[in-house]
């Protein structure tokens, strides 16, 4: 499994984005004020590199190899636990400036990792071979614009700011959006992993 | 040498990308989103600066939508070509083709100007933001135009030099993320590269940077928005000279010396945006709402 995790993860994107992640919320630290929408682009950005962990691009002959999607999940999970790691460091590093929320923030990025292994086993079980680097393509921008321009952040707050009054968005509505996101994303990731072929996407095998 | 393009080959190609362009979801996800933006601003935008301030709303959900758009569409028209062989259009016309599909998020940038335009008349900013001094409403209407929908173009031709030069799938939305901390340093944070945040591709004119007696005090800061807009479109045509650079059958040593004249060109433009216009930051008399009396 260590072997196969090994060649099959793509170790220097993930690298570079757990890197990333910590320099964005070390920016976030020390300008919470200013730099708060690196906070979104950080979540965009685990998202992302959580999808490129899962694209397989010798699908047509590992799909039909005996190791099992479960198997070949647990493997590349382990890229998955850099970048969680990453995370739990940024955040640890920008506590004190996270406006006294870190375990808000914390669950939007676990959530947003769930949600991106959930879509991608999902497609994986289907047969498509690069689910990740499409989801990232969508993703990360999609969250980094959403952070800036935080339209609608009255009735919508993806990314809360701050107090999270107002105009902010409050931290708890946000919460539950989070949180639905995620179990909806457990319910997606054990279906896949468990070959549920009743859900699968239309017209896969 | 593909030097000569054949010109209804590259109307029927422009085309096709354009439809390309306009078939894209993240296309249509941002365009949503900026629809409701200028909604807002033409109902209810801000008290303090009106629309003034809503150019970072095109230039995110357009422009930086835009880098990661064009450079998908670079890589698909090379897929195809590459899959056409050899009876496959040439580098050049296919690059100047996807260059041809800016207009749609041009055309994006411009409607979303339009509305700027009409909220900021509907709704004029209150005395404590902007303009103020030697402002007037010319000037806001270049900062706008230059925050909002130079940006719409820029980012999608910087996608497609990205698509030239770095094709690999994963290079361009890390790259989109990459611009914007840079982006908020060179806005400018800080007072230190506020005399020469102008080299950069996206900065302000005015903000409410605030003094030390009122932190959210509105300020104008140096340099010319009109130069600065003339600038980007240089940087906009290099783009595209670098995009064209690629070409492996392109005349190189001619594009060298189209290059080097617009990159003088540019250099130049930039050099003015920095130098004329007021040469220190420029301070509001009037106090920021939340000021203390």
């Amino acid at each position: 499994m260590i072997r196969y995790a090994a060649r099959a993860v793509p170790w220097e994107r993930v690298v570079l984005a757990a890197v990333l992640v910590v320099v964005l919320l070390e920016l976030v630290r020390r300008w919470p004020w200013t730099m708060w929408p690196l906070e979104g682009a950080a979540v965009g950005l685990l998202a992302a590199a959580t999808g490129w962990c899962f694209d397989e691009r010798s699908a047509a002959v590992v799909d039909a190899a005996p190791r099992g999607l479960v198997w070949r999940t647990a493997a590349r999970a382990s890229g998955v636990a850099v970048l969680l790691a990453a995370w739990g460091v940024g955040l640890w590093i920008a506590r004190d400036s996270l406006f006294d929320h870190t375990g808000h923030v914390a669950a939007q990025g676990v959530a947003a990792v769930l949600a991106a292994a959930a879509w991608c086993c999902w497609r994986r079980s289907a047969g498509e071979p690069g689910p990740g680097s499409a989801l990232a393509l969508a993703v990360l921008p999609a969250c980094t614009a959403w952070a800036l321009v935080r339209p609608l952040s009255g009735s919508l707050p993806v990314f809360p700011y701050a107090d999270g009054s107002g105009d902010y968005g409050s931290w708890d509505t946000s919460l539950a959006g989070w949180s639905v996101l995620a179990t909806g994303a457990v319910v997606v990731l054990a279906a896949a992993l468990a070959d549920a072929r009743w859900w699968r996407p239309m017209g896969s095998g | 040498m593909s030097t000569v393009t054949d010109l209804p080959t590259l109307r029927t190609l422009a085309r096709k990308e354009i439809g390309n362009y306009l078939r894209s979801k993240l296309y249509w996800f941002g365009a949503g989103l900026l629809a409701i933006v200028s909604v807002v601003g033409l109902t209810a935008p801000d008290d303090r600066f009106s629309t003034v301030g809503d150019g970072i709303a095109p230039a995110a959900l357009i422009g930086l939508f835009g880098i990661v758009i064009m450079a998908s569409l670079t890589r698909n028209s090379d897929r195809a070509a590459e899959a056409a062989g050899a009876v496959s259009v040439g580098q050049r016309t296919r690059t100047l083709a996807l260059a041809c599909a800016a207009v749609v998020p041009f055309a994006t940038g411009l409607l979303w100007y339009v509305t700027a335009v009409i909220g900021y008349n509907l709704h004029p900013p209150a005395p404590s933001g902007v303009p103020f001094g030697s402002m007037n409403d010319m000037f806001v209407y270049a900062i706008m135009f230059q925050e909002g929908v130079t940006a719409c173009v820029g980012g999608p031709i910087l996608g497609l030099v990205i698509g030239r030069w770095l094709p690999q799938r994963w290079v361009a939305p890390v790259i989109a993320v990459a611009i914007v901390p840079i982006t908020m340093v060179m806005q400018p944070l800080f007072e230190w590269p506020e005399h020469w945040r102008q080299v950069w591709i996206w900065i302000h004119f005015y903000g409410a940077g605030g003094t030390e007696e009122d932190p959210d005090r509105a300020l104008r800061f140096t340099g010319s928005p009109y130069f600065y807009i003339l600038y980007l479109a240089a940087l906009c045509v290099l783009g595209v000279l670098i995009a064209l650079y690629r070409d492996p059958d392109a005349d190189r040593t001619g594009l060298r010396k189209t290059l080097a004249g617009v990159a003088a060109a540019a250099a130049v433009l930039c050099i003015l945006a920095m130098v004329v216009g007021p040469n220190e930051r420029q301070v509001n008399p009037v106090p920021s709402p939340t000021a203390e009396s």
